[in-house]
């Protein structure tokens, strides 16, 4: 196991340094002009050269991969052509992005091989047809145009959330509330998922340990009520819950809009492959064995169930951020991808590798993590190298 | 004795015709393609498919026949005598017309074509590099796999449509260059990996040894054992791509990335920005065919996609 760990750690990162220089030359080749040329017309000859020299574009290609190279594996992102530093604009953005994408992927995780369970347990009939067709519906829908529905219809006609058809999303906080606070809406941000994640670890190591002791875990409705009064109680209990109630109000309509997005494929794969499962003999014999039908449905055909749900997932990540663009654009959420085609249309190459940097790092680690996880389960994938190969 | 040569000539004729081999594995998958059309789903999806299809071929014939075509061209067309536009379903114009005065219908079945033809591109271009590539990675192994498959794992990072979003931001693309691409970056990417274990999984079986035996060489073995073994799992997979590839195209349409003018992605663009300018009060009849349209097309292709694979992974069928 540590083997395959190490083995697969390096093979992940020498894989994302390839995607970054392919990116990298990609940008600098397919870009029609220099910056300079393009966004200082005033300027001069002279001043036209000392503007290139001083941002490093008048030299060749290859010069200016090593040099970012170079740099990027000591840690730094380098700064942008108007000036500021890189990190200091990804920090501002990193936390709006993975707000909407953490919870939205959980979500539809969660519900969607939930939703497949059900669906596949109850056989054939009317809730597996409806389910079914709702998760084909949502899966080949046109992205954009479900997302500009739902701002419609919930957002302007029924006025249940908080939705904006121009500008910026975040326009729309409490602007009184915000004046007084010392906070930044980012930051809060970032409370806001370190503390459900401590919370989640916390209702996590509970079970397990009960689990350890052989007691019963808890219902399902007392973990939740657990979790939302924790993550409500911490919040104001450091002082940030009106705040942090105010941005979930503004995001909740981008987190259902992503969730509904991505949690058909999920469906549709988890309710097969249970399906598939519930063929199995061993089904038949823990049937036999007169064990209780919901031991049966989660604990031998859910958890056998949930392998290609897994690796398809790993497949899925680049499209859950291509989920995210569409999110952004329509819906006005000043994230990472607004940033990163803004700065496409600026030629600012720092910033947009910048932003690419992240994005092939939260690829990268998601799936590290589901690698892992994936050989944790399965020890047969030890031997091999890629869980996606076991689909 | 039988010289080397005679014995070389009976071997040959003894072994049966390559050509024949693949013409009795295409028999048998025309079987099985014909059960998909028996599968609810399939048949569902297959009808489907054949609706768009003649929506293509309606479109030259009703521009040559009944529409006029100052009136009714998808791009420049423009009906004088109902001004102002937009107007709402009537008798010439049965899906009306939108803000610029054009004919939906008209622009919906030469959407049609745009979306098939990206499709097909892009299914063609992915099926073939990935069978190349995860063919000949899960056949020799070794330092040929460990290459191909980094290139893979590589590929794997970039999500097709945000790289094909910044690419249409720096160079024109039309839809054949969107098919290209968006081929090229699937099928080197995940599907190239999926055809790795699939080959690998054929590779063990114990008629690869024998054609090796029997003096078979790699060439030979992958063209007429392991090529027909992979064909089920690329038909799927092209159908699939088809799905991924036209919401690529609408998408990228919708954003403006596109050079061809008319998408069903441009046309559900300017159906939800009515919305934007004249506050609450659109044009459904110039968004919704569009959306729909987008929506059965890929629903269709993932149906039959769907049906392949419960036909051709027969895994699903009761055991009891």
């Amino acid at each position: 196991m540590t083997k395959y760990l190490i083995k697969r750690t390096i093979s992940s990162i020498i894989s994302l340094f390839l995607f970054l220089t392919f990116m990298f030359f990609v940008m600098q080749i397919m870009i029609p002009t220099d910056f300079t040329t393009q966004f200082s017309l005033i300027l001069n000859r002279q001043q036209r050269e000392q503007l290139k020299q001083e941002l490093g574009i008048d030299r060749p290609l290859w010069e200016r991969y090593l040099d970012w190279a170079n740099r990027l594996l000591r840690g730094s992102l380098g700064t942008s052509f108007y000036g500021y530093p890189v990190v200091n604009e990804l920090k501002r953005l990193i936390p709006k992005t993975l707000l909407i994408f953490l919870s939205g992927t959980t979500a539809s995780f969660f519900f969607g091989q939930w939703l497949g369970k059900k669906a596949a347990w109850k056989g054939p009939g009317w809730f597996s047809n409806l389910t079914t067709f709702a998760s084909i519906t949502l899966y080949t829908s046109f992205p954009p145009l479900l997302a500009f529905l739902l701002t419609y219809f919930l957002g302007r006609r029924v006025n249940l959330f908080r939705a904006m058809f121009r500008g910026n999303a975040l326009q729309r906080l409490d602007r009184l509330l915000w004046a007084r606070a010392s906070l930044q809406p980012e930051q809060v941000m970032t409370y806001m998922m370190l503390t459900t994640a401590t919370v989640l670890g916390f209702l996590t190591l509970v079970n397990w340990s009960r689990k350890r002791r052989r007691e019963p875990t808890l219902p399902l409705w007392q973990q939740l009520l657990f979790f939302v009064l924790g993550t409500l109680g911490i919040w104001f209990l450091f002082g940030f819950g009106r705040l942090a109630l105010d941005i979930l109000q503004l995001s909740i309509l981008p987190i259902l809009v992503f969730t509904l997005l991505s949690f058909g494929e999920t469906m549709l794969i988890m309710r097969t492959s249970m399906q598939d499962t519930l063929q199995e003999y061993y089904i038949t014999t823990a049937e036999a064995k007169g064990l209780p039908e919901k031991t049966i449905r989660d604990k031998h055909a859910a958890r056998n169930a949930l392998f290609p749900v897994l690796s398809r997932l790993v497949i899925s990540i680049p499209y859950l951020l291509t989920g995210m663009v569409i999110v952004e654009d329509v819906l006005h959420w000043p994230g990472m991808s607004q940033a990163l085609f803004e700065s496409m249309y600026n030629q600012d190459v720092p910033v947009v590798m910048g932003a690419l940097v992240i994005v092939g790092i939260v690829c990268t680690v998601t799936r590290l993590v589901l690698d892992i996880l994936y050989a944790y389960l399965d020890p047969r994938i030890r031997y091999t190298t890629r869980s996606l190969e076991a689909i | 004795m039988a010289t080397e040569a005679q014995s070389q000539e009976i071997l040959r004729r003894r072994l049966p015709n390559r050509w024949g081999l693949l013409r009795a594995h295409w028999r048998r998958s025309r079987e099985q393609i014909k059960e998909v059309t028996r599968h609810p789903l399939g048949l569902i999806g297959t009808g489907l498919i054949v609706v768009f299809a003649l929506m293509v071929l309606a479109h030259p014939v009703l521009m040559n026949t009944v529409w006029d075509r100052k009136r009714f061209d998808p791009i420049v067309g423009f009906d004088a005598p109902l001004a102002p536009h937009p107007t709402s379903p009537t008798s010439i114009h049965p899906l009306g017309t939108d803000g610029f005065g054009r004919d939906v219908l008209s622009q919906l079945l030469a959407g049609t074509r745009i979306s098939f033809a990206v499709g097909l591109v892009a299914a063609v271009v992915a099926v073939t590099i990935s069978t190349l590539m995860g063919g000949s990675a899960g056949y020799f192994g070794g330092t040929v796999d460990a290459i191909l498959m980094g290139i893979a794992d590589v590929f794997v990072l970039l999500p097709a449509p945000i790289v094909l979003m910044i690419f249409g931001l720096l160079v024109k693309m039309n839809w054949l260059t969107v098919g290209l691409l968006y081929g090229v970056l699937t099928g080197l990417g995940s599907q190239a990996i999926v055809v790795k274990s699939h080959t690998l999984s054929i590779k063990v079986k114990p008629f690869i040894e024998a054609a090796r035996v029997a003096g078979g060489n790699n060439l030979h073995i992958l063209r007429v054992h392991i090529l027909p073994g992979l064909m089920p799992i690329m038909l799927v997979h092209a159908f699939f791509t088809v799905v991924g590839a036209v919401l690529t195209e609408s998408l990228l349409s919708f954003f403006s990335r596109t050079t061809h003018y008319l998408s069903w992605g441009s046309m559900i663009w300017l159906g939800q920005e009515t919305f934007r300018w004249f506050d609450l009060s659109g044009q459904w009849h110039a968004i919704a065919p569009p959306a729909l349209a987008v929506m059965l097309f890929c629903s269709a292709f993932y149906l039959v996609g769907r049906a392949l694979d419960d036909v051709f992974n027969p895994s699903l069928k009761k055991r009891r």
